[in-house]
This record gives structure tokens, C-alpha cells and sequence, in this order.
């Protein structure tokens, strides 16, 4: 009862904090419902508040830049470009040798970037002629923010067609936008070819009149121009058919023929949120962005756009974070237990706290997990950095039913190891760029029903495996601390049933990643390299158990082999994606070598040196 | 003991027939590739656009929802518009075989009344009574309503007035069989 008091407060709290967060950010111009409009973005339809929080983490590499959080920079990025082109939001700290930078600049603004890209044309064509495999570290990254700038070149000017522009041509002072040009384009083309049979073609002999004219057929030229191939900003639902909606951006939308009367409509109300914004009209930018939310209701399936609430939930509470978080109080707490300090005091009501404080972690850790599989519509594992989350919940959730079933000491023990192996994990996942978007899967990966049982067994397999690895180091430390013999032995009873789950979802799992290979590559087993991999750990396993119940391995040598499982799940788990070799393609990851082999020679001088250390201390 | 060895035994059989009888199925043809989501489900429209007056040639006024009950093709041209020519004939062929049950009301951005009636005038065949000529000079149906920017673009409503279908571009398979078939089945 205490844990779940003290739970709800932790949870309250945390909720609190980021609820007051969220209010302080919409004060302004009602953000949340605006930002919670559908967009459709690297296949999947999603709030613009996720999709603004990607774009600029593409961009800038940060979550808010220069005072504004995501939605704000997206909101003032489409509706007032000219104020984001001076704003610095291009990571440029870690590339050296661009020219006219200062070394001590960290960020630069787009008017910036776009006179080096300039003065870089030749270099860039030239690089985009050549295989990436063959760029330079400092190529690379310039080319990676060349990417940025042509993404955001996209967003600056993925509204343009509705921004009002600086003409007035019925002097009238009412401001134009291109789509009112473009209605008077025949006539204007025309009173332009007349100018210039009378005059020529130099400006400086036209009437303001006649150079008002030139100026709106010139600007409706260039701004048309630079629409082309504009589809990054698809948040318009078109429908051309009796079935389908296909989701486009305004740009493709009018020059590709996909406007209808829906549509059209639909456009009409972001022309009047581009209005509010402009002149701060919080009455039209409220109604505007409800006649919007109204409208899709109306053309939309209400099916469709449901994860995309959904969504809007999600993205209100950092979910992760607070796990992660909650994860690493566990171990300040657990570790203020163990300190002499901790060994003096009365520790009951600091093991209630830590029960609470990871029963916690475990709730956020697991809403978020939830989430994520209602948003996707799929299992929480098609991707590594899925997988994961995933195992590191299995880590904390198995680690959580054994903490039930024990007390004190064991239990404050069963809790360190879950929240340690749960926050290492979820900690490497943040190393994992790009992903943390939910992309569309794979085909091979979205359709199978395989999947779901296939990997979900492989990682919960991999879960055990880290646990029983864990356990293994525990046994190692405790036999240095002359720890009592009936603490060991429990050390061991648990790594030893572990192991015994490990195995078993490990090779339930390879065998069912065997029907599903068959059922999408036409083959049972191909010795691909996360075949091999899930194949070593199973041999691994089945070695060191099959050893020690035949008595050929002794208790210390099991756990000795059992501490290695972590370095052999870590090859087959991330080392064989490096290979890029096989049919596993959509796991094929680069940049993790140096941290994998830092890892590994990492565990083999840690395990090395307990084991000796242990064998030198019983003897 | 001996159950537990039974029940491996059999385990380890059945995994073996499995993967016999899978080895020596026929493999698939082809991986799938990547697939991303570009639509999603629509919601039904009846009718899909609200009711607009239409400004015909002769200067008399008809209305969009008089037409219910037939299918309606809204096709957008103009003059001056070379693939709007060439497909215009076929567009008349149709409506002269579909006259019991398709509308077709043909909206022209030209400003010059005479350009559309000299064009009218140089048809090989007359129009049809189901063929209708709607002018729209100040843009206000192709753009404001059907965000028609460019020529020439068709619309085939189904007799509920939902949409069916829309064109973009030029269509030069209006006069075949099989689309004529396709519109009585609307």
C-alpha cells in the first residue's frame, strides 16, 4: 500500500510537470490544437506536433533551438519565412573547415548556409556524383547539412502559394497571395508583353504602373518555380476518387491538378491561419484552426486519423524520459542502500521508496510502449531502437515479478538489476538517430504475422539473456565481497532459471524467425548473419546449461560463461547489422563499430577481472 | 521421465516434418519492397459539392443539382488550350451516346465570348441537347470552387452527385466502349 501511495505521487508529479510545460508553451496562440492537425510524413499520418519535433531534430539535431520548441520554429518556419531564414538553427560546431565560418560558431542562419552552399555548388554536384562510401568524415557531415538545408529550403516554402505577398496591384492596400495572381495570370501576362513591345525591356523606362505589373508576372513566376516538387508538407487530404484520399501538399495540390472543392476549402482555412498569425488574430486563428479540424472530420475516415489523436496524447508526456529517468533514481537510491551511510540507518522506508519510484519507471516505460504499438498498428519491434525499448521493458517487467516474490535485501537487489539493465538500454536507444520517428516498416517487416511471434520472442529472449548477464557479474561481485553463502547460492538459482527462459525464447524465437524466413524469402534457414547470431546464442546457452547439469562445468565456470552472454548477445543483437550483408537489410546500421568493440573489451577486462579476483579470494 | 522423453520425441518430429514440408513447398516469387502509406480511407460524399449556378452560353441560368439523377461530367477547358481541343470531339462523341443519362456541362475560363462561339462554330458535329457550355470568366467555379490552375481537368459525378472520379489532364478514351460502359454503370 505504501509503494502505491508513494507511486501515485511520483507519477502525479512528473504528469504535473510536464502538463505545466505544455500550458506555459500555448499561452499564446492555442498551439496544442493546431499542432494536433494530421499530416501525412514519411508514410504514416501523424500530428504536426510530431512532426515538427522530427524536422527540427533533423535540422538542428536539438528538440527546441534558439528559445522556440518545435511547434513554435514550425509555426513561425511556414507562416513567416523571411523571420526563420535569419533565425541560427544549423548545427555547424562539429564540421570543420567551412569557409567564412568562425571555429567558435556553433549555429548559423539559412541566409548563411545558403551563401556557402553556394560557394560550394561545384564541390557539392561533384559529390553527389560520387558513392557515399567514399566521402570523408568532413564531407559527410557537410553533406548531411546540406540535407538540412534543402529540407528546410522545402518548408520555408511549402505555404508560399497562400502567404499574402508585398503587391498591391488594385491599390486598394489589400495584400495579394499568389493564388490571386494566378487567377488574373492571363491578363497580367499579357498587359506585360504589351509594356515590353512598347518600351523594351528595360525597367527603368516604365511607369510605376507598368513596373507594379512586370513585378507581380515576375513574382508569380519565380514563386510558382520554386513550389515545383514541393511534398514535404502534405496536410492536405484531396480526394479524386470514390475510395481513397491522398494526402498532398498545397503546392502539389495546385500545380498537379489534385485540388477539389474540399480541398480547396481546406487551403482557404490555412490561408486564414497564415493571416492570424501574421497580424496576431487570436479570434480568426481559433476559428480557423477548428473550421480545419471540422473539415477533416467531415472527408476523412474517422478510423483513419484516429492514431493520430492518439498520437497527440502521446507526444504530451516525455514517457521515455520519465522512465528513464524514474530508472536512475532507482539506482541513486539502491546504491544510497549499499553505502555504509545507507547500512546505518533504518532502510525500510528507502526500500518502499525505491519500490514505488520503480513500479513508476515501470508504469511510464510501459504506457509508452502501449502507445506506441496503438499509434503503429503493429508489435513494438519492427525496428533495433523498437527493440530495444522492448527488451529493456521485459528487463524491468521480469525484474519486477521477481522482486514480488522476494523481500528486503533480494528485493532491493531484483530492482538495482532492473532498473540497471532497463536505463543502460533505453540510454543507448538516445544513440540511435532518426529513429525514434515510428517510420512505416519494411514491407517484408509490416505485413507477416510472423513477426509478432518471431521477434517478440527473439527479444525477449535477449531480455533473459542481458538479465542472466547481469546476474552473472552480481554472483562474480558478491563472491569478492565474501557475501554469505545463502545469498550466493541465490544469485546463482536465479541466474541459472534466467538462463533456462533465456534459451527458451531464444529458440522458439530462431525457429519461427525459420517459418517466417520461409513464408518471405522462400527459405527456412540461409546462414545469414543475424541467423548465425541467434543460432550462437542459442548454442551458448544450451552449452553452459547442458554443461553444468551434466556436471562438466562447475558453478563458477557457468557463471563465468553466463557473464559472456551479454558480449554474444550484443554481437548478435547490433555487431552482424554492421556487416550489411544478408536478407536482414532494414537493420543494417553504420557508426556503432567503435562503441560495440569499446563495449566488448569493456565486459571481457570487467568479467576477466573478477573472475580472477573471485578465484584468487576462495582460494 | 519417460512422458518428458516422449513429448521431445515428438517435438523434435513434428519440427522435422514442418520444415520438410516447408522446404519442399514452392518459394515465394518475389520480396515485397517498400511500401509507404500515400492514402488513406475517404469519407462518402452525397453530392460531393454544393449546389453552383452555371452561366450557360445563351446567357439562361441552370443549376448543378438539377442534374441529379444523371452523371455529370464538369469538364474544364478553354480556347486557347491545345489538348482541351483535341479531346473536346471525343468528349462530344460520348455525350452523343450516352444522351439518356449522362450531362455533360463543359466550363471555359475564355473572357471572349466570340473565341468559344468561332470554336463552337468550326466543330465537325453539332453539340448534343446533354452537352452544355458554361462560361466562368471571372474564374470563380474553376479556381475559388474546383482549384482548377490548369487545363484541361475533368470531373464525373456519379448520378448521386458523389464523386467518382476526376481527370487530370487530357482523356482520349471517352468515346470507347468500354468507358461508356463504365459511365451507364454508375
Amino acid at each position: 500500500m505504501k509503494q502505491i501511495i508513494v507511486t501515485f505521487f511520483v507519477l502525479v508529479f512528473f504528469f504535473l510537470q510536464s502538463g505545466l510545460v505544455q500550458a506555459k508553451e500555448d499561452k499564446a496562440l492555442s498551439l496544442s490544437h493546431w499542432s494536433s492537425l494530421p499530416i501525412l510524413y514519411e508514410g504514416r499520418l501523424k500530428p504536426i506536433d510530431s512532426f515538427s519535433s522530427i524536422l527540427l531534430e533533423k535540422i538542428s539535431g536539438r528538440r527546441s533551438i534558439d528559445g522556440l520548441n518545435a511547434n513554435r520554429w514550425l509555426l513561425e518556419t511556414i507562416f513567416d519565412p523571411a523571420r526563420a531564414m535569419e533565425r541560427p538553427i544549423f548545427y555547424v560546431a562539429a564540421i570543420k573547415n567551412i569557409q567564412g565560418i568562425d571555429e567558435k560558431t556553433r549555429f548559423i542562419n539559412y541566409l548563411e548556409l545558403a551563401t556557402i552552399v553556394d560557394s560550394k555548388s561545384a564541390q557539392i554536384r561533384q559529390l553527389l556524383d560520387t558513392d557515399e562510401q567514399n566521402w570523408s568524415q568532413d564531407q559527410e557531415q557537410f553533406m548531411t547539412l546540406y540535407q538540412s538545408y534543402i529540407l528546410f529550403t522545402q518548408l520555408l516554402r511549402s505555404l508560399t502559394a497562400i502567404l499574402p505577398l508585398p503587391i498591391d496591384l488594385d491599390n486598394e492596400n489589400t495584400s495579394m497571395t499568389y493564388l490571386d495572381l494566378k487567377k488574373n495570370q492571363q491578363d497580367n501576362d499579357l498587359a506585360v508583353k504589351n509594356i515590353i513591345d512598347k518600351k523594351g525591356m528595360d525597367p527603368a523606362t516604365y511607369s510605376p504602373e507598368e513596373l507594379k505589373q512586370s513585378a507581380a508576372s515576375f513574382q508569380l513566376d519565380v514563386i510558382e518555380q520554386a513550389g515545383i516538387n514541393n511534398v514535404l508538407f502534405r496536410i492536405i487530404p484531396t480526394q479524386l476518387n470514390d475510395n481513397w484520399v491522398e494526402w498532398v501538399s498545397p503546392w502539389d495540390m495546385l500545380l498537379n491538378g489534385k485540388g477539389t472543392p474540399k480541398s480547396g476549402a481546406y487551403l482557404s482555412h490555412w490561408t486564414d491561419m497564415a493571416r492570424a498569425y501574421q497580424n496576431k488574430d487570436q479570434d480568426l486563428w481559433r476559428q480557423s484552426v477548428q473550421a480545419a479540424h471540422n473539415d477533416i472530420k467531415t472527408y476523412v475516415d474517422q478510423g483513419e486519423i484516429k492514431s493520430v489523436k492518439v498520437e497527440t496524447y502521446f507526444n504530451l508526456l516525455p514517457f521515455k524520459e520519465m522512465a528513464a529517468w524514474l530508472y536512475g533514481l532507482c539506482l541513486i537510491i539502491g546504491a544510497s542502500l549499499f553505502s555504509p551511510l545507507g547500512q546505518k540507518i533504518k532502510i525500510e522506508p528507502l526500500q518502499h521508496v525505491l519500490t514505488a519510484v520503480f513500479i513508476g519507471g515501470l508504469i511510464s516505460h510501459t504506457i509508452f510502449i502501449i502507445f506506441r504499438v496503438i499509434i503503429l498498428e503493429r508489435p513494438p519491434v519492427g525496428t533495433l531502437y523498437e527493440s530495444l525499448l522492448f527488451v529493456s521493458l521485459i528487463c524491468a517487467g521480469v525484474m519486477f515479478i521477481m522482486a514480488l516474490k522476494q523481500k528486503h535485501e533480494g528485493r532491493v537487489q531484483s530492482i538495482i538489476i532492473g532498473a540497471l539493465s532497463s536505463v543502460s538500454l533505453l540510454f543507448i536507444s538516445y544513440g540511435l538517430k532518426d529513429t525514434n520517428s515510428m517510420p512505416t516498416l519494411v514491407a517484408v517487416l509490416n505485413t507477416n504475422f510472423w513477426l509478432a511471434v518471431h521477434v517478440l520472442c527473439i527479444t525477449i529472449g535477449y531480455g533473459f539473456c542481458v538479465l542472466a548477464g547481469c546476474f552473472a557479474h552480481l554472483y562474480l561481485f558478491q563472491k569478492i565481497k565474501n557475501t554469505n553463502t545463502t545469498t550466493i547460492q541465490k544469485t546463482f538459482n536465479n541466474t541459472i532459471m534466467i538462463a533456462i527462459f533465456a534459451l527458451l525464447f531464444t529458440t522458439v524465437g530462431t525457429i519461427l524467425g525459420g517459418i517466417w524466413a520461409d513464408q518471405s524469402w522462400g527459405r527456412f534457414w540461409g546462414w545469414d548473419p543475424k541467423e548465425n547470431g541467434a543460432l550462437l546464442i542459442v548454442l551458448w546457452l544450451i552449452w553452459l546449461i547442458h554443461s553444468r547439469i551434466s556436471g562438466h562445468l562447475r558453478e563458477f565456470g557457468f557463471i563465468v560463461g553466463m557473464a559472456f552472454i551479454n558480449i554474444i548477445v550484443t554481437l548478435a543483437w547490433f555487431g552482424v547489422n554492421l556487416l550489411s550483408v544478408g536478407l536482414h537489410s532494414y537493420g543494417f546500421i553504420e557508426g556503432i563499430a567503435a562503441s560495440i568493440a569499446l563495449f566488448c573489451t569493456f565486459e571481457i577486462v570487467v568479467i576477466t577481472t573478477l573472475a580472477v579476483t573471485a578465484r584468487k579470494k576462495a582460494a | 521421465m519417460k512422458i518428458n522423453l516422449f513429448l521431445l520425441t515428438l517435438f523434435i518430429a513434428a519440427a522435422g516434418i514442418w520444415t520438410y514440408w516447408q522446404h519442399h513447398r514452392e518459394p515465394p516469387l518475389f520480396t515485397p519492397t517498400i511500401q509507404n502509406q500515400e492514402t488513406t480511407r475517404g469519407v462518402a460524399h452525397e453530392p460531393y459539392v454544393d449546389n453552383i449556378s452555371f452561366e450557360l452560353l445563351n446567357s439562361k441560368i441552370v443549376e448543378l443539382y438539377d442534374y441529379k439523377g444523371r452523371v455529370v461530367i464538369l469538364h474544364f477547358w478553354a480556347t486557347w488550350c491545345a489538348p482541351c481541343l483535341v479531346e473536346f470531339p471525343e468528349i462530344i462523341k460520348m455525350a452523343q451516346q450516352t444522351k439518356e443519362y449522362v450531362t455533360v456541362i463543359a466550363i471555359t475560363t475564355d473572357k471572349n465570348k466570340t473565341d468559344i462561339e468561332r470554336f463552337l462554330k468550326g466543330l465537325k458535329t453539332p453539340l448534343p441537347d446533354n452537352f452544355l457550355i458554361v462560361r466562368d470568366t471571372d474564374k470563380t467555379i474553376s479556381q475559388n470552387i474546383f482549384q482548377t490552375f490548369r487545363l484541361p481537368e475533368t470531373y464525373i459525378l456519379k448520378p448521386d452527385l458523389s464523386l467518382h472520379e476526376k481527370k487530370i489532364g487530357a482523356f482520349e478514351g471517352w468515346a470507347e466502349a468500354e468507358f461508356i460502359q463504365k459511365l451507364t454503370n454508375l
